[in-house]
């Protein structure tokens, strides 16, 4: 955790959060705001990202695109977490046909990679960013299942659990007090490294037009709308790239991190 | 044991050299490739009967498979029944009352694939489908004053209008719907006929193939001037990016160019040799209020928004790609509005203010929201993006939930869109959109078997049908005038611009007319393709 490059990425992620949180605050422009006599510029003091072919302020669209990318970023590993943590839990803990059928679902939703699984739901949703982020958690969901579940049948051999049986305690008094708090360093593992996969499938998503709706921008519609014009006006196209691969990287360096501290099995 | 190399090093290099020049020589004398490559804009084909289009791409397409009965001269609008150019038919004349056309086809003018002869049976099957209320055909609207058509004898048939129409000849004749099927075909191969198509025209369906497309070769017996090229290939590149690629790196050698701000410069620029033509006026694109929904069953909502909208930006934003329309028709139709002959309170100059104060005498002093679908094509997109953010500076909060082109005309059509827009083409006949958008027989319908009359507008039909009543060309267009003005007092929908089709072409292309105006689709037949 305290490697030079890790504390550089952990200042990156923070900074990526302070935008998304008070970016719209402190927006040099309005990111909506069309001018067609300064359409497909190149970056200014003006405009720092230069501008789109609406002619609107790309710096400001990337700044308030954080907001979205990173909110979906941290929304659907939390849902799938949270949802998949407490499956995988009972699964583990009481076993049984609640155990077979969870297990079974989990396989087959993870036969498919995230990536599709996310495309195929947002398709059947429709386009809108609160389908874009049950798209996203559901794709997560099975993950969290199989590790809350693994974790959970290690844990429930354990002698404290084994105690907590003897004295009488009601079973989801000791998955509540025991078992979920004991399993909770791996899962935030998981959750830590599919942030930066959640924030490529929306900027997926929102490139292929099923993420983020017009105009609000997101990393990957800012994207897709430069590419049209990408042979004369590469800047949309390079800014929210490098904004996008940037955060990506961080959040992964981060998760690395935060696993080599949590998971014993990758401490050195 | 190992294997025995006889020839020695030398020969190898040689024989290496030798083939290297051979290569060389056989792609320096090559012929150039025979095949026209042609970008279009959507994913797949929808339907390739003429009579049953969804699509405007798949236009391309039925236009080289079919014969039109008469056109205009290629390359034209020009509607002047004596230059108009006869294909399936071969001489044609209106009654001096207009209410009857006598039609002779060609002789000997075969179908596709073993079909047959084409004759004024299949002319007439052709025209009774397209008026056949149960079949669907989104040209069904030119057809209503058809009563009757008649086979005279084997190539002649007699088309009976219930009331003069002396333009029935420009919007019931020419290749938009009035395309000739063969009966035979399209009985014997139902609903396959949508991706079969059999027709008389210069080049033939031959497949359809995911990576190649629509795949038409030449028609070795069609009647007229034989093609000098050796196929077409329409291939299907929705992304607009990988369309224009594919243009520049020769891959495609027309495309179907993008309505985007920037991009003709863009390619001026790329690709400086590269030909590009124009459509004038090009696409109409009719923006319509669903006037059966909250808040756009109030008059003050709807002429609000069309105060909101701001002619100047979208000339800014599309440039040579731009035209102005002052009321319904396009100022280059016969007979329609120029600008400055409105009264002023019907100009619906950008009057942000004027706006706000309507919406406030219709209960939305703070404005309100409403959300649309909008097609991901590139330029229902661009249109409907700019007119995102003028209504936002009214209060106007117009969400977009983007849908692929060909459902987002299918839910048009299905009455499931509260704002939709239609960015067509049509012959310069002032009653076109008239009766496309304005009359009730072509009111959509859930079912989506109505029309594209998409504002539920039933309050024309008096007047639509005083112009349709009447033979006089002169009194006609006064008529089409008076009709223009009551939709921009009533404001059911408005033609919020043309924007001219444009083409990109390879320079290797020579079409072997010029583009001059045109539907937003043309005749290939007599393409050449050089080296």
């Amino acid at each position: 955790m305290r490697h030079p490059v890790t504390l550089i990425c952990l200042a990156i992620v923070v900074a990526f959060v302070a935008i998304a949180a008070f970016g719209p605050l402190i927006l040099p422009q309005d990111p909506l705001a069309q001018s067609f006599i300064a359409r497909l510029k190149p970056p200014s003091a003006a405009h720092w990202f230069g501008t789109d072919r609406y002619g609107r302020d790309v710096f400001a669209r990337v700044l308030l695109g954080t907001r979205w990318s990173l909110l979906l970023g941290l929304a659907a590993p939390l849902i799938a977490g949270t949802l998949g943590t407490l499956i995988g839990a009972f699964a583990g803990f009481y076993g049984g046909w609640f155990d077979r059928i969870a297990g079974r679902v989990a396989d087959l939703l993870m036969a498919f990679p995230s990536l599709l699984l996310g495309i195929l739901l947002a398709a059947a949703l429709g386009p809108g960013f609160g389908n874009l982020i049950a798209a996203v958690a559901f794709a997560f969901l099975p993950r969290f299942i199989r590790v809350a579940r693994a974790s959970t049948l290690a844990v429930r051999s354990e002698p404290y659990v084994e105690a907590s049986f003897a004295a009488g305690e009601h079973p989801l008094r000791i998955v509540l007090r025991h078992v979920l708090p004991n399993i909770s360093g791996p899962v935030i593992v998981v959750g830590t490294l599919w942030i930066a996969t959640a924030i490529r499938i929306e900027a997926t998503l929102s490139f292929i037009g099923l993420g983020v709706q017009p105009p609000a921008p997101s990393w990957g519609n800012i994207i897709r709308d430069g590419l049209t014009n990408i042979l004369g006006s590469p800047w949309p196209v390079v800014t929210a790239g490098f904004t996008l691969t940037l955060c990506v990287l961080a959040f992964n360096i981060v998760g690395d991190a935060v696993r080599d501290a949590l998971d014993p099995d990758y401490r050195e | 044991m190992r294997p025995v190399l006889t020839a020695s090093r030398r020969a190898v290099l040689k024989a290496g050299i030798a083939s290297a020049a051979v290569a060389a020589t056989k792609d320096a004398w090559a012929a150039p490739d025979p095949i026209l490559r042609f970008g279009v804009s959507v994913e797949k084909p929808a339907s390739l009967d003429p009579a049953l289009g969804i699509q405007g791409a798949d236009n391309h397409v039925t236009r080289q498979v079919f014969d039109a009965f008469v056109d205009p001269p290629y390359g034209t609008f020009d509607l002047d029944p004596k230059g108009l150019v006869g294909e399936a038919a071969e001489a044609w004349e209106m009654s001096p009352d207009s209410t009857t056309l006598t039609v002779k086809l060609r002789e000997g003018m075969l179908f596709h694939k073993g079909y047959g002869e084409a004759t004024a049976d299949d002319a007439k099957f052709t025209f009774d489908r397209l008026r056949d209320p149960a079949g669907g055909s989104q040209y069904r609207v030119f057809y209503q004053g058809v009563s009757d058509v008649t086979v005279l004898d084997k190539y002649r048939f007699r088309i009976s209008l219930s009331r003069p129409d002396p333009t029935f000849y420009a919007t019931g004749m020419i290749a938009r719907g009035a395309l000739m099927v063969s009966r035979k075909a399209v009985e014997k191969l139902g609903q396959a006929y949508r991706r079969t198509p059999v027709g008389s025209g210069p080049f033939e369906f031959e497949a359809f193939d995911n990576d190649r497309g629509v795949i038409l070769k030449p028609f070795a017996e069609y009647h007229g001037a034989k093609p000098q090229i050796g196929g077409i290939e329409f291939r299907y590149v929705p992304d607009s990016t990988a369309r224009t690629l594919g243009f520049l790196k020769g891959q495609l050698d027309i495309i179907e160019g993008i309505r985007l701000p920037g991009w003709l410069d863009e390619i001026h620029t790329q690709a400086p040799k590269a030909k590009f033509d124009f459509t004038r006026p090009g696409s109409q694109n009719i923006i319509a209020f669903n006037t059966t929904r909250k808040p756009f069953d109030d008059i003050r909502v709807r002429r609000a928004i069309r105060f909101a909208i701001d002619r100047n930006v979208f000339q800014q934003a599309f440039g040579e790609l731009y035209g102005d329309i002052w009321a319904v028709n396009p100022p280059e139709y016969p007979g329609a509005f120029q600008k400055g002959e409105l009264p002023e309170d019907l100009q619906y100059d950008y009057d942000p203010a004027k706006a706000k104060r309507l919406l406030a005498e219709a209960g939305f002093p703070k404005g309100f929201s409403f959300e649309t679908a909008v097609s991901a094509r590139e330029d229902y997109q661009s249109v409907m993006l700019m007119i995102q953010e003028m209504l936002r500076t009214v209060g106007i909060d117009m969400q977009i939930r983007t849908v692929d082109h060909t459902a987002y005309h299918t839910d048009n059509l299905r009455d499931q869109n509260i704002f939709p827009m239609n960015s067509e083409t049509t012959a310069p006949v002032g009653t076109s959109l008239l009766q496309t958008y304005f009359s009730s027989a072509n009111e959509v319908r859930k079912d989506g078997k109505g029309g594209r009359n998409y504002s539920h507008t039933t309050n024309m039909d008096a007047l639509i049908n005083r112009i349709l009543d009447e033979p006089d060309l002169t009194k006609r267009q006064a008529l089409t005038r008076e009709a223009e003005l009551k939709i921009l007092r009533d404001m059911p929908a408005f033609n919020a611009l043309s924007l001219h089709w444009v083409y990109a072409r390879n320079a290797r292309v020579d079409l072997g007319y010029a583009i001059k105006a045109s539907y937003a689709y043309f005749t290939l037949a007599k393409a050449r393709l050089t080296a």
